[in-house]
Order: C-alpha cells, then structure tokens, then sequence
C-alpha cells in the first residue's frame, strides 16, 4: 500500500521558507497552534484557581504568611509548566535557550546572593515561627508590629506609624524579641523613696495601690523589691502583672496611682541631692551672714558678721 | 446535651415576664421623657427616654457608700420605632471567675465538702419593642483582673475573694449576688490544698426563688495534678431551691464530660531580676 502526501501541502511546504510562521501553520498545522492557545487559555486560569485555592487551605490550616508563600510556589511553577508546555507545542526548541542559561545563571547566581539568601532565611523563619503577623517584635533598636512576613522581607509598622522593611536575613542574624508571645506582661516601676521613710509601710502602700487597680492581675502577685541603697534615694522596685494588651494602660495609671497615694500618705519622693556634712570628725563650716543695703538685722550698724556653729 | 426542663424553647436570650426576678430585675416602661433611677445592689442606673434615643448612665458606690450620680457618663442609643420597654435581666460575667477563699482548706482524699460562693452579676439590658436589642451589659461590681495558670499560658479571668461559707442564710441574699453552690470532691491519691478554684460560669445559669437568686450546682471532682478536674454543671435548680425558675440560661451550654483545670497552682512563678 502506497500513502501520497496531499499535493496541496507539499506544494505549500516546498514554497515556505523555513522555520517561518508559514512553515509552522503549514508543517505542523493549525492543530498545533490551536492546542498551544488553548494550553494558555485552559492553563494559566487553572494555575491561578489551583495555586489561590492552596494559598487559603494552607492559610486557615496553618498561617497566613505559609498560605501566601505555597499559593506564590504553585503559582510560578505552573505558570513555567505552562509556557514551557505552550513553547514546546509550537515547535520552539528550549535547548539552546537552557545554554545561555547556563551562562546567565551563574552570573545571575553572583548577582542574586543576597536575594536568595533572604529567599532562604524566610522558610527558616516560616519553619520556626519566632513571631507572627501582629505581633510586636523589637530587632535592635527598631520595634513595630509584624504587618507582613513576605518571601524576601518582614514589614513591620512602628508605634510612631513608620513602615520599616527588614529583610529576612537579617532578622536570621539579629536578635529578635518578641513582645508579645506570652499572654502576660510585667511591668517593673522603679520607686525612690527617701531614706527617712519606713520601707514597711511604703511596700504596703504600694501593694495596696496595685490591688486596686482592676488592670494589675492578682495572680501573679504584685511584688516590692529592694533594690538598692541609691546616692539620693532608696529605691524600691514594683512589679505587677497584666494582660499583655494593658501593658501600656497600666504603666501609665499606676505611676500616676502611686504618685496620688505617696502625696496622701506624705511619702517623700527625692530629687537627686547632695548632702554636706559637718559633723564632729570635721571641722566646723564657717559662715557670713551678710544683710542686704537698708535691710534690719539684730544691730542696724552691723552690716555682716561670722558666725560658727559654737556661737548663739 | 440534654436539656433540663427549665430552659425556655426559644433560644437562650429574651424572656418573659414571669420568669425574671423581682424588682430591680423585670421591665420597665419607657415613655417620652422618663427618667428612671434604678439601684441593683451598689450599682445605680439612669435610663431616660428623648425622643427616639435612649440615654442611659451609670455610677458605683463610693468608699464612703453614696451613689454620686454627677460623676456618671451618658451613653445614648437611637433606638428603632416601637421600642417601648427596658429589660434588666440578670447574668454572669463574661470570664471564668478564679475564686479565692479567705482561708484556703485542705480536702484531704476521699473527702467532698459543699460551699457556697456569691457572684456578682451583671446587668443586661435590653430594649423591647418589635425586637429585643441588648444595648448592654455593666458588672455590679467591677472584680480585678487575674491570671489562672502559668506565665506563658492560661486564661484571663476575674478574681474573686469568698468566704466560702458552708451554710447560706436569708441575709447573705442580695439582689445583685447569686448563690453558686460548688460541690467539691477528691477522689485523687492526694492531698489537696485548696486556694484557688476556677468556677466557670459561662456554664452556669440563674434561678430565682422569689428575691433569692440561686446558680445550678458545680461538681468539681479533683482526680490529681496532673489530670484535669471532672467538671460538671446539674443545669437544674439546687437542691436548696428546687422551685427556683430560669432567668438566665448559659452563655456556653457546658458539654458532658467536661474536663478542665480547676484547681491549679501559679507554676514557675518567679520574681526574677529586673535589671
């Protein structure tokens, strides 16, 4: 049995130059083109509703930033599948297009360490979760609250309202603290008092003020500490507990708390000062009265006199 | 869960008349221009009605026991036409109370003992009219915040002090207090210091016994350290009051087999350094 190639193409063919469109929609057909737009109609939708319906299942089952990262991957990698799949129904070789890739990757490869090195450190702190979307963290001097925990960086939003981006491998490096991980918070009030003042009563002043406030948690306990003996003051150290979301609420009420009740109950709060001392291993500090022109003093003639400690 | 045969058919809310307490609990009119003063325990409410708003403010007593109604903040709500009545029902704060007797006691194994604790209510409002609005709810008291378990995980809750008395008479009945009997029971190896008991009363509900507000009875059965306690709510009158009538239904429906921390002491609470 003998199979004759239809005139018609052979004639089209033979006329063609080749590798041009004419060759392609001739050679390989129509078929072929129609498969390839079809591939990208059919192809790039169901890489988009495959990869955002990843993204929420991973999101509500994990987190969100773990949904993002898995709905990006499935995005891009299909989305490659896609055009390679369309590129090779339509007859273009890849080959030597992965040769100059070659050679552009490894100069890419030295542009982009840090980029990949920041892509890296995000699925390590994906992995370990040191902090989450909301929480507040402080990464040296820089605290904020987590808006974003991206591929390539965390983003976070200060107390201040500033936008401040720290890429991941940084935070990999640095020291990060997370505020707010645990429910709740301690806040330590540093309290001078002066050295006349009963240390007992002051600690149940200050215990009181914290019971009543309805912010400081009874449990744990409030404390009062000694800290030391300071060069102007004796300072004490209050410590109550509060839901991590009081925090700064209770700071600011509970100095004011202690303030109002030192003032009721008379307690001196020191300036810083320096006290000199004469005293019998010194000898006594000599002193000039002096009266201002027109001003009366025990003898209007006297304008000024020494007087020591030893005198009247 | 099986229900008990108090609960009303209709989903735990608004109820009727005939099943809320005596005054200063049930319905009041609210007519154009009225200006309503109403004391529940040491809480004192104003209600006034301009027009279609609701205004309504509040104040506690002082130290010295005076209602100072100068200092109250207003709150104002415009309500839908047709809202003719206030409701005040009692019910439960919205926290696990962690309640602290004045004297802890040890239950020694094998041993149960009943006390009885009185919380204090808050007060829910609700506008009447073609549909129950509950515009708010204000504790009685205001309980100081506590934590119950360990600093890295817990529950916030409200504390309570109690004298966890053993017998309640007439007079320990307030309107703004209700009486939780609390059963408690230790079938555990150990002894078992009581300090704190974490009383649940999302699960709880309010009967009333003519003025005496009653709660359903809490089983709490201590099976050791390390175990969580059974808990169990009767969903009933007490016994103390078996004729009491539902006024307040749960806010959570507790489950059968309820297992949750109940007894449990502060763990690795320490001062630390400050510096």
């Amino acid at each position: 049995m003998t199979i004759q190639q239809s005139p018609v193409q052979d004639t089209a063919a033979a006329a063609a130059p080749e590798g041009s469109i004419e060759t392609v929609l001739v050679t390989e057909g129509l078929p072929s083109l129609v498969r390839a737009v079809l591939m990208l109609l059919f192809g790039l939708p169901a890489v988009v509703l495959l990869s955002r319906s990843l993204g929420r299942w991973l999101s509500g089952r994990y987190s969100a930033q773990q949904g993002m990262v898995a709905r990006k991957l499935v995005f891009y990698v299909g989305l490659a599948i896609v055009v390679v799949s369309v590129l090779a129904e339509l007859g273009f070789s890849l080959a030597p297009l992965l040769g100059a890739a070659g050679i552009v990757g490894i100069a890419l490869g030295f542009a982009s360490q840090t980029s990949v090195s920041n892509i890296i450190s995000g699925f390590f702190l994906m992995a370990e979760q040191p902090f989450r979307v909301d929480d507040l963290i402080q990464v040296g001097p820089t605290t904020g609250r987590v808006l974003s925990i991206d591929m390539m960086s965390v983003k976070l939003r200060t107390l201040d309202n500033r936008f401040v981006r720290i890429p991941n491998e940084s935070l990999i490096k640095t020291e990060v603290t997370n505020i707010t991980r645990f429910p709740i918070r301690r806040v330590d009030l540093p309290v001078g008092i002066a050295y006349k003042e009963d240390v007992g009563r002051v600690r149940e002043i200050l215990l009181e003020v914290a019971a009543a406030n309805p912010l400081c948690l009874i449990e744990p306990e409030p404390k009062v500490r000694f800290q030391t003996f300071g060069t102007s003051s004796i300072e004490l150290l209050l410590a109550v507990w509060t839901a991590k979301d009081n925090w700064i609420e209770l700071k600011n009420r509970i100095q004011e708390e202690v303030k109002a009740r030192f003032d009721e109950e008379d307690v001196e709060i020191p300036f810083p000062h320096q006290t000199v001392y004469t005293g019998l291993a010194t000898e006594p500090f000599p002193i000039r009265v002096t009266y201002e022109e027109g001003a009366t003093g025990p003898d209007p003639e006297i304008q000024s006199m020494d007087v020591t400690p030893d005198d009247d | 869960m099986e229900k008990s045969p108090g609960l009303p058919k209709e989903k735990a809310g608004p109820v009727t008349e005939t099943e809320l307490p005596p005054r200063p609990w049930g319905r009041y009119e609210l007519e154009e221009g009225c200006d309503l003063r109403i004391e529940v325990g040491p809480l004192a409410l104003r209600v006034r009605r301009i027009g279609t708003e609701v205004w309504m403010a509040h104040v506690r007593e002082d130290e010295d026991g005076t209602l100072d109604d100068e200092s109250a903040e207003w709150t104002r709500w415009a309500a839908p036409e047709g809202s003719d009545s206030l409701r005040l029902s009692p019910c439960f704060p919205d926290r696990t109370l962690v309640v602290q007797p004045e004297n802890p006691f040890h239950l020694l194994r094998g041993a149960r003992i009943r006390v009885y604790v009185r919380v204090p209510l808050r007060v829910r409002l609700e506008l009447e009219g073609q549909r129950s609005l509950v515009l708010s709810e204000i504790p009685t008291v205001i309980l100081s915040d506590t934590w119950f378990g360990d600093v890295m995980e817990g529950e916030l809750s409200y504390y309570l002090p109690t004298t966890a008395r053993r017998t309640i008479e007439e007079k320990h009945f307030q309107p703004h207090l209700v009486a939780c009997p609390i059963q408690l029971s230790n079938v555990s190896d150990d002894n078992l210091e009581v300090r704190d008991i974490a009383l649940r009363v999302a699960h709880l509900s309010v009967f009333s016994q003519e003025r005496r507000l009653w709660a359903d009875e809490t089983r709490a059965r201590y099976r050791g350290a390390s175990v969580g306690s059974d808990l169990r709510m009767s969903g009933k009158p007490p016994t103390e009051a078996s004729d009491a009538t539902l006024v307040c239904a749960p806010a959570v429906p507790a489950e059968t087999g309820l297992r949750a921390r109940t007894f449990a002491r502060l763990m690795g609470r320490s001062f630390g350094s400050a510096s």
